[in-house]
């Protein structure tokens, strides 16, 4: 074991608990405990995870696992023994969590309430199960507790009696959350009911885990609460600001009740600090969070799990105690760091296997990281189930209940077998999306291919085929696709004009996708998603100011948007402002620190702006994250040659082993010489590759050196295997469609832009007395930022050759060519006869 | 479902049972939010006492037997 951070750890789950509703409280002194909490610790987002299902998530929050790791697929499963379905029990979690790690070394825990955890597990320590708190619909005397609740069973009847029917709670309990309560006719809105009983359930856990942390020695205790995530479920849309489907009567008397579930869990959380001592940390998350305000959907899709619609990516992180930093905050953190974390802070070896990392920053002093190959591998008791281990069936029927009248599953109706067919097809579908996650798109079109046959109703296996088809260019199929989607009662028609953009978009067909997202964009819709399409149309169009521009809206619209902060800083990169783009990759890695292309663009923005440490620093993030990147190598090789050659060395050694092949590339506009550059590279005696389809004219008597496939680049590059070692000319506008992995050595030829397009005029027939003053300015704008470009493309490098210097002087240049690309001079006599001044013909 | 007791338990605010028991600040929730013995203080204020079935027999045993 490495150091001991934490003597103990009190971890606290608000089920989709989030920074935008609780930042108001804080800030009108509402939520006093954790502002304590904050101002004495460390806080941040919490990235959420994919399938955003709270067992799901819960169970990789308590394992630092992936659901594909840890077997708990979704809120049900098939029942083996009288067939139907029942809710998740832990029996089926296939690896071990923190509690368990901790049992096998010594340690003891309470967890209160973890979805899921029934039946409790046999740990050192108190287990209370999910199910504790579960009401049915009996009376309270009626009210029995299932088998297998509480751990150990000698103290069932005492936390028997800590449970809290609904029948219990009077008028006063409710009244903060409904303060018109004396208002409202409970025979006709059944609403009062709802906030009753998870009030009351709150109350079961909150005084179980008081209890258990009173009367146990613990080393960790864990309780997870799931009221704030329902009651926005039911109350989000009544609260302020109003919408217009909300009735004035609803608004004035349900509007205050997402505040008040804040407001008592704020009052619990008080609770916790004051029993807990200074040598405990406290840690509260939250699995995601839930979308507010503007982002508020106006309708609920009808599908499985729909309710997920309303979850917004980014949780809550808050972590307080010895060792902790204060006043600060950690950046990128996601579920899956949490296991590893708190492992960390009992100075416990990480798991190899486990897919999150530790949040380092956290802590005051800099900590080292043990870890083991797999926890699954050592052996002995751990408590957990044996394997031999079942529920009681009868038991989960009330939670079952509660997950239909949820909204989180269907009513499984009559026919059990049916229902269990249904939750077998769900867990195959958060698999094939993991798969995906893990980037397997084989496996996981395979898988989509199958559940969108077995049923082309469902609105999310259409989306996801829609999605992998497209990541695979088979646009044709996705096409199918969309037009079954479109047959579907509740598809979304914005979503299915957004998805043909999208497809438009990556055939490449610009233009076509610019007008179906600059329609949407004029209807001020507040739709997620439209303008960061328009702006990465705008990209791709090298119109940077207007993707900016498009960008910041998308942010007004969600300020939490990954993929809007990285290609703003995609576009401000590209106009040369490197400060600013730079400060826009650190607000994507902040929000999600696994985004590698983020941190390699940070590191090229650096660079510009040359800091050179930090630059490093980026770079070597973005290799421990996409280790097989070969530009990455290239720019930490020229950064360090100078203050650490030997290390640079290594790098280019690398950069030769993994290269694809290495391509000379004549460039310029075209009539700016770059036939006759590839004239003189032919004389040199370098390979060509030119397919010799375009014959020589009066243009150009001495030939183009064409290669046909080149004008199809954008669409496809796979012709490059055949350019390795050669020399192929392409023009200006095509270099950004060459594929990385292949080192390109540029001779990229100049000439003033109007003799280019006069020469250009002439070889079209146009008058040449007509000039196109527009086209001029456009194609010094075009050079600009293609030089732009070419300095955050390190494995590209470019040697500049004068068109007219060429003429004049061939000497010169040709010594220049033949220095950059390393070749001796024994042809240059050669190379210089090929130039022909007589064909100078447009001056200037 | 059964309905929630409002206006008639509001009289619990002013009662004289709960002179007997700090009540923190924010009332009777403040005492649910103080955890476990919130709980049994709130529920000793309104004078409620859970009792499974099996207690319930014992009680009647009990009673049988004075």
């Amino acid at each position: 074991m490495s150091k001991r951070i934490a003597k103990k750890l009190l971890l606290i789950g608000w089920d989709s608990a989030d920074w935008k509703i609780i930042n108001p409280l804080l800030d009108a002194g509402k939520m006093p405990a954790l502002e304590k909490l904050i101002n004495n610790g460390v806080i941040g987002n919490l990235a959420t995870l994919d399938p955003p299902l709270s067992p799901v998530l819960w169970t990789s929050i308590a394992t630092g696992k992936r659901a594909d790791k840890h077997g708990i697929l979704g809120f049900v499963e098939p029942n083996p023994e009288i067939g139907g379905i029942r809710p998740i029990n832990v029996t089926s979690r296939t690896c071990k969590a923190i509690w368990n790690i901790l049992h096998q070394n010594g340690m003891k825990s309470n967890v209160i309430g973890w979805w899921p955890s029934h039946p409790a597990e046999p740990i050192n320590g108190v287990m209370v199960s999910n199910y504790f708190q579960k009401i049915d619909n009996v009376a309270a005397e009626k009210w029995l507790m299932p088998n297998g609740t509480i751990h150990p069973e000698s103290r069932r009847n005492e936390f028997f009696k800590l449970r809290v029917h609904l029948t219990e709670l009077t008028g006063d309990i409710i009244h903060p959350f409904v303060p018109n309560l004396h208002l409202i006719d409970q025979e006709k809105d059944t609403r009062i009911g709802s906030i009753a009983q998870l009030v009351a359930q709150t109350a079961s856990l909150h005084a179980a885990a008081t209890r258990a942390m009173k009367t146990t020695e613990w080393d960790f205790t864990a309780v997870y609460f799931d009221a704030i995530d329902h009651i926005c479920h039911g109350f989000m849309k009544y609260t302020p600001p109003q919408v217009p489907r909300v009735s004035n009567e609803d608004f004035d008397n349900y509007k205050d009740v997402v505040e008040g579930i804040y407001l008592f869990h704020d009052m619990m959380l008080e609770r916790y600090l004051q029993l807990v001592d200074d040598d405990t940390i406290v840690m509260l998350i939250s699995d995601h969070g839930f979308n507010s305000e503007h982002m508020r959907l106006n309708e609920i899709p009808h599908c499985n799990t729909a309710p997920a619609f309303e979850h917004s990516p980014f949780g809550i992180f808050c972590i307080s105690g010895p060792g902790i930093q204060h006043d600060e905050r950690v950046y990128g953190a996601t579920l899956l760091d949490i296991a590893p974390t708190i492992l960390t802070c009992f100075g416990i070896p990480v798991g190899e296997d486990m897919d999150g990392k530790v949040l380092l920053s956290i802590f005051e002093e800099a900590t080292s990281i043990k870890t083991i190959p797999s926890w699954e591998d050592i052996e002995g008791e751990c408590g957990m189930h044996n394997e031999s281990e079942r529920i009681n069936t009868s038991d989960s029927a009330e939670a079952l209940q509660q997950l239909v009248d949820l909204g989180y599953i269907e009513d499984p109706g009559e026919d059990k077998n049916l229902a269990a067919e249904k939750a077998i097809r769900e867990n195959r579908f958060y698999l094939a999306k993991i798969k995906a996650i893990r980037k397997n798109h084989e496996e996981s079109l395979a898988d989509f291919q199958q559940l969108y046959e077995e049923d082309k109703t469902d609105i999310r296996f259409n989306l996801e085929l829609i999605k992998l088809y497209v990541h695979f260019k088979k646009f044709k199929e996705a096409r199918d696709v969309m037009s079954n989607l479109q047959t579907i009662k509740d598809s979304s028609i914005i979503e299915i004009e957004m998805l043909d953009g999208i497809i438009l978009f990556n055939e490449g067909k610009y233009n076509k996708a610019y007008n179906i997202f600059n329609a949407l964009s004029a209807k001020n819709l507040r739709q997620p998603g439209i303008h960061l399409q328009l702006a990465m149309i705008y990209i791709q169009m090298d119109e940077f100011k207007k993707a900016i521009e498009s960008l910041h809206n998308e942010l007004k619209i969600d300020e939490n948007n990954t993929l809007a902060h990285y290609h703003l800083g995609l576009a401000l990169l590209n106009s040369g402002s490197f400060k600013e783009a730079s400060n826009s990759f650190l607000d994507c890695i902040g929000l999600n620190y696994s985004f590698p292309a983020a941190h390699y663009y940070l590191g090229v923005a650096l660079a510009k702006m040359d800091s050179q440490k930090d630059a490093i620093g980026a770079l070597s993030v973005f290799l421990s994250l996409a280790p097989s990147n070969l530009n990455a190598r290239i720019l930490l090789s020229n950064l360090l040659k100078n203050t650490e050659p030997e290390m640079a060395k290594i790098f280019t050694q690398q950069i030769n082993d993994m290269k694809k092949g290495e391509v000379i590339i004549v460039s310029g506009l075209p009539r700016s010489g770059t036939s006759m550059m590839m004239q003189i590279l032919d004389a040199a005696g370098l390979d060509i590759l030119t397919d010799k389809i375009r014959n020589a004219d009066d243009n150009n008597p001495k030939g183009y050196f064409e290669f046909e496939p080149v004008k199809s680049l954008a669409r496809d590059s796979s012709w490059l295997d055949q350019a390795d070692g050669k020399a192929v000319k392409v023009i200006a506008q095509l270099l950004k469609f060459l594929p990385d992995g292949y080192k390109y050595k540029v001779i990229f030829m100049k000439r003033d832009v109007n003799e280019v397009i006069i020469s250009q005029q002439k070889m079209l027939g146009k008058d040449s007395k007509v000039f196109p003053l527009a086209l001029s300015e456009t194609f010094k704008k075009e050079l600009n930022r293609i030089e732009n470009w070419f300095q955050i493309h390190p494995n590209f490098e470019v040697v500049y050759t004068d068109y007219s210097n060429l003429i004049l002087k061939p000497d010169v240049e040709i010594c220049k060519i033949c220095d950059f690309l390393q070749i001796d001079y024994s042809n240059k006599q050669r190379m210089i006869g090929t130039v022909d001044s007589t064909l100078y013909r447009t001056k200037l | 479902m059964n309905k929630i007791k409002t206006t008639q338990d509001f009289d619990y605010l002013s009662s004289k049972i709960l002179k007997s028991i700090t009540i923190p600040k924010d009332g009777f929730l403040g005492l649910l939010a103080f955890g476990d013995e919130g709980l049994l203080a709130w529920r000793k204020a309104r004078g409620l006492s859970l009792k499974n079935a099996s207690q319930k027999q014992e009680d009647k045993k009990k009673l049988g037997n004075e």
